[in-house]
């Protein structure tokens, strides 16, 4: 139940600290509705609506914002594709976001990605060292 | 971080990082269930 273990776990390395993670829903099936909200320290709040549209445990998985649950369309502003090689007995991770426009992609980057998504991985590998 | 706007017809933002565990660890190899309401892989432990 170790796939379980990390989707249970999600919350501790979703998004950077102090920032916390509120899954709503997390249905890991193509088509599965992907829900979360992340809180910041002073009182913000960003939503997450989306779906799954590829989950290969422990190898991959790809989500997107385009579609809500039901394949309700919405605007969409990327699609998220985390894998998972092993390498010698490690995992190298590989979380990328592909968008439509250049437009979405640089203000993704001035949201702070690069240095988001490194300490995201960085908590992950925490998370991961900690088995639990 | 890499961004790679070149010969593609997307725009990606791309972080990569080693994780000392091995890739069985996140449930690999197919053995496992997936989390409640997914579909459980044939075989997996109840």
């Amino acid at each position: 139940m170790v796939w379980r273990a990390w989707i249970d776990r999600l919350v501790e390395w979703w998004c950077p600290n102090p920032w916390s993670t509120e899954v709503i829903e997390n249905d890991m099936r193509a088509g599965g509705r992907s829900a979360m909200i992340m809180r910041g320290p002073n009182g913000e709040e960003s939503a997450m609506e989306g779906v799954f549209l590829e989950v290969v445990p422990g190898e991959r998985v790809v989500c997107t914002n385009a579609f809500t649950a039901g394949w309700v369309p919405q605007t969409p502003f990327m699609v998220g594709i985390m894998t998972f090689n092993d390498e010698d007995g490690k995992t190298r991770f590989t979380g990328i976001a592909r968008h439509w426009d250049e437009a979405s992609m640089h203000e993704h980057a001035a949201m702070g990605f690069g240095d988001g998504w490194a300490i995201v991985a960085a908590q992950l590998d925490a998370v991961a060292r900690d088995k639990r | 971080m890499s961004a790679e706007t070149a010969s593609q017809p997307w725009f990606e933002l791309s972080v990569k990082r080693m994780v000392d565990v091995p890739a069985t660890w996140f449930g690999g190899h197919g053995s496992i269930a997936l989390s409640s309401g997914g579909v459980p892989t044939p075989g997996a432990p109840k």
